[in-house]
């Protein structure tokens, strides 16, 4: 391994690193210099200060708390780990080794030296110094027996790199395709935002403990209330009153030790299996082992952890080799089989999407609203926001269905939970609505250069999200037909009202569109480099704005309440009316503010065109 | 003089930067006009104002007799207007025939002639064989190609073509020009930039020369030429700097 390599390999990262702050702006560049620079000089003070809490902490600590310690401390590494994992990945600049075959640098050497210079990350810089302090303290304060702490963190290192390194290569030979590599982008960033809801379901594992907690103390409550009622009547004397006190706090004390004990064991349990069964756990589950005199644990741990991250070195080794001789970008050249596989002619007769025409609808609307939709149907980002409002609404329904007090809300509250239903995936498609153009990016050129009228490109535009949104609101819907019933009537009316909603929220999201528009980079789900203005005109919109303009829609359902809570008339379903009629109102709303948006639109178009198509804007 | 595109000191300020200052073009319908000049010396920044893709600073602009500036005109001239701009126009989600099929329904074009057009440019401009890949998955040549087939496909009076053969494999370039050749002679016009003089010089009837945003001289080919080349001619218009190559006389050492 040549060492000026070595020391290019390493500038380079630095450099791109540094670029990569620096596009983001001057202020973001200047701060994250700062944050590096102080991350490296926080090192010695980081490994002498855990060195320091440990020696104080570790005495008074049980096995099991060392065991929590150095849980928390893996996964708060690995938050940061895998944080930089996907900036990297969502980076323009692909990961692959392949860029660098070409130069005087042996495939091994270009290997190690690439790898090596991967560990440059702040993650590393700030947490090993930490860990390594921490387990000095172990060693200092119990002894030799803790001696195996150090290669187990040693070897844990090695896992996680290697493991990192290993799945950026195999993902950069895969992102050779760019279709693929926006799918590898998002399939990513949904894991790791998946990954990050996990505790919030493992304290929802919890949460029949604090349930009964809960209970309990509304029991305790109520009891000494009557005991205070009873002493009130004079229905016994002093004494009785403090005995039977008494008897009621003891009562209370046993049952609480009694449930912490219970939740006490279930952690316990769960935390023991998921660091036996994750690889990531064994350096924890090791620490707990030398604490408790076994050392198996951390032996085992250190000798399976060793072997994962050399297996993996290994075959990230293979994957470069392969990579250098030509495999992966042979098979990359190739044809598509689906391509090579369809009979010749077969777009002659087949009718595209495209060209399918829309009642009612003039030739560009159409054009423009099914591109839209195809494009959206296919861009992997586009999607995952898009599925967003699902694991919510599934994420929030398990939630409220597993509290007890669903079934038993009133008839006025279902059809809010209903248009709830709605408003969550309404907020989903926020994003990808209130910044229409910016997903386009260059192919927003094409409606500037058309002759179309601008009212037909806002209209087509938000025709394109009508089927998917109207797709995930009556999934929605049905489903909270299905676990909180409302009246059939009311049902009906979520329809109109939801069409008043999302045309209410089309005219918001066109203003938004036409007066903050922002770059967005392919493949990616966020702005690149947004001017504060245009975020604080999105964060108004998204805050503000469309929470208001929604507030209208709920007119109709708080008209019935009111009439029937006066009594005043009965057996009709005025929410179901009044919707329909307040449909028809939006209807027509939409319609004349439209063609006033389609003037807005053409007079900003080449700003917005500016905007759109300019990675640094 | 019947024209095409007319300029009167079109002129487009970035800050302090005078990107185009104050041009007066003319060109006549029929024509096949090259459009001139070093790197980073208007030529995109004026397509992009005459094609309403960007808003000039100053100046008056026709475009088939429409003034551009006029939000009404502006629609009406891009009906009969097709364009490759400088970075593309193309959805990066869709494939050939679906842009295709998308850009006709745009221009109003009925279905059965976009079906036709869109197989013969697709034959022609050899992207039948990858129709079903995304755009996105193109190699810069086929995304050129796309691009112009897009802009042939409701058949203009006028197209913009900024570099078009830039990036196109040379079989596609003869295909390109001899489109655009018979394209020209019935009548119709093209408003053409490219760093490939041999390419203007065989193709354009008219040529414009602009340098750090003034259009320094316009005309006749021929006249342009003043009987030498349009290289020469260019070079001495662009002041070329030959000394410039003299300073890396190590290129002329031997490899150590």
């Amino acid at each position: 391994m040549n060492w000026q390599h070595f020391q290019a390999f390493v500038w380079l990262r630095w450099r791109m690193m540094v670029n990569q702050w620096r596009r983001a702006g001057a202020f973001n560049a200047v701060l994250m210099m700062v944050i590096a620079v102080g991350a490296v000089v926080v090192a010695v003070p980081l490994l002498i200060g855990s060195f320091a809490l440990g020696v104080n902490a570790i005495p008074k600590g049980t096995p099991m708390h060392l065991l929590y310690v150095w849980d928390g401390l893996v996964v708060a590494f690995l938050v940061f780990w895998m944080t930089g994992l996907v900036m990297e990945l969502q980076r323009s600049e692909p990961l692959s080794l392949s860029k660098f075959l070409h130069l005087p640098v042996s495939v091994k050497s270009a290997f190690l030296i690439n790898y090596f210079s991967s560990l440059l990350r702040l993650s590393l810089i700030i947490f090993v110094p930490m860990m390594f302090g921490y387990s000095l303290a172990l060693v200092f304060v119990k002894g030799a027996m803790l001696l195996p702490v150090l290669p187990a963190l040693a070897a844990f290192l090695l896992m996680v790199t290697a493991l990192t390194y290993q799945f950026q290569g195999w993902l950069s030979s895969l992102m050779n395709n760019p279709r693929r590599r926006r799918l590898v982008v998002v399939a990513v960033t949904v894991i790791f935002v998946l990954g990050s809801q996990l505790p919030s379901l493992l304290s929802s594992n919890f949460a029949p403990f604090l349930t009964s907690q809960a209970e309990q103390s509304r029991q305790l409550a109520k009891e000494m209330d009557e005991l205070n009622r009873a002493f009130q009547a004079h229905e016994f004397d002093a004494n009785e009153y403090t005995r039977r006190l008494k008897e009621l706090v003891d009562h209370d004390e046993l049952a609480t030790k009694q449930s912490d004990s219970e939740l006490s064991e279930q952690v316990e349990e769960s935390a023991l299996l998921a660091n036996l069964v994750l690889p990531i756990g064994w350096l924890p589950l090791g620490v707990k082992g030398a604490a408790e005199g076994r050392l198996i644990p951390a032996l085992l741990g250190i000798l399976g952890m060793t072997l994962i991250g050399s297996a993996s070195l290994w075959r990230a080794y293979r994957t470069t080799v392969g990579m250098y001789q030509g495999q992966a970008t042979a098979r990359g050249s190739q044809p598509s089989s689906r391509v090579a596989a369809t009979p010749a002619g077969l777009g002659k007769t087949r009718t595209l999407l495209l060209e399918r025409r829309i009642p009612g609808l003039s030739e560009p609307v159409a054009a423009i609203a099914l591109g839209g939709l195809r494009s959206l149907l296919r861009s992997p980002e586009a999607k995952m926001m898009l599925l967003s409002p699902l694991i919510m609404a599934v994420l929030f329904g398990t939630m409220l269905l597993r509290g007890s007090g669903l079934q038993n809300v009133s008839d006025w509250i279902r059809p809010l939970i209903g248009v709830g239903a709605m408003f969550v995936v309404l907020a989903g498609v926020l994003q990808l609505m209130s910044n229409q153009f910016g997903f386009d990016r260059g192919g927003f050129r094409i409606f500037v250069l058309s002759a179309a009228s601008r009212r037909d490109i806002l209209l087509g535009k938000n025709l394109a999200f009508a089927p998917v949104v109207a797709g995930m609101a009556l999934v929605l819907l049905v489903a909270v037909q299905v676990f909180v019933p409302m009246r059939v009537d009311h049902f009906l009316a979520m329809f109109p009202q939801f069409v008043s909603m999302f045309l209410l929220f089309c005219l918001l999201a066109n203003l938004s569109s036409i007066y903050a528009p922002a770059y967005i980079a392919a493949g990616s789900l966020s702005h690149s480099k947004p001017k504060m203005s245009v975020v604080l005109r999105q964060m108004l919109t998204v805050g503000i704005l469309f929470p208001l303009t929604q507030v209208p829609t709920l007119l109709p359902l708080g008209i019935e309440a009111l009439i029937k809570s006066q009594g005043w008339i009965e057996q009709v379903p005025v929410y179901l009316i009044l919707s329909l009629l307040q449909c028809a109102v939006v209807v027509l709303i939409y319609r004349l503010l439209l063609s006033w948006q389609g003037g807005l639109f053409q007079s900003r178009e080449q700003q917005i065109v500016e905007i759109v198509t300019n990675r640094e804007s | 003089m019947n024209l095409a595109i007319e300029t009167h000191q079109l002129t487009r300020n970035f800050n302090d930067f005078c990107a185009v200052g104050g041009i007066d073009l003319a060109v006549e319908r029929g024509t096949f006009y090259g459009f001139l000049g070093p790197n980073g010396a208007g030529k995109s920044t004026t397509i992009k104002m005459l094609t309403g893709l960007l808003a000039p600073s100053g100046g008056r602009m026709l475009v088939l007799g429409k003034n551009m500036r006029d939000p009404k005109e502006s629609l009406d001239a891009k009906r009969h207007m097709g364009v490759i701009p400088e970075d593309l126009a193309l959805f990066d989600n869709l494939t050939a025939r679906e842009y295709l099929t998308f850009v006709g329904r745009i221009h109003l074009m009925p279905r059965d002639t976009i079906r036709n057009r869109t197989e013969e440019l697709l034959s022609v401009l050899a992207l039948d064989d990858v129709e079903k890949k995304l755009t996105l998955e193109y190699s810069h040549g086929m995304k050129k190609k796309l691009a112009m087939a897009a802009a042939l496909l409701p058949n203009p009076d006028l197209l913009f073509l900024d570099e078009p053969f830039e990036g196109v494999d040379a079989v596609t370039s003869r295909v390109i020009r001899d489109l655009l050749s018979g394209y020209v002679a019935r009548g119709s016009t093209v408003f053409l930039t490219s760093h490939v003089l041999e390419i203007v010089e065989r193709l354009c009837t008219h040529v414009g020369i602009i340098v750090k945003g003034k259009l320094v001289e316009q005309g006749p080919l021929a006249t342009i030429r003043q009987g030498g080349t349009l290289e020469d001619r260019f070079l001495q218009q662009a002041g070329a700097d030959s000394e410039s190559t003299r300073k890396l006389n190590w290129l002329d050492e031997a490899a150590s």
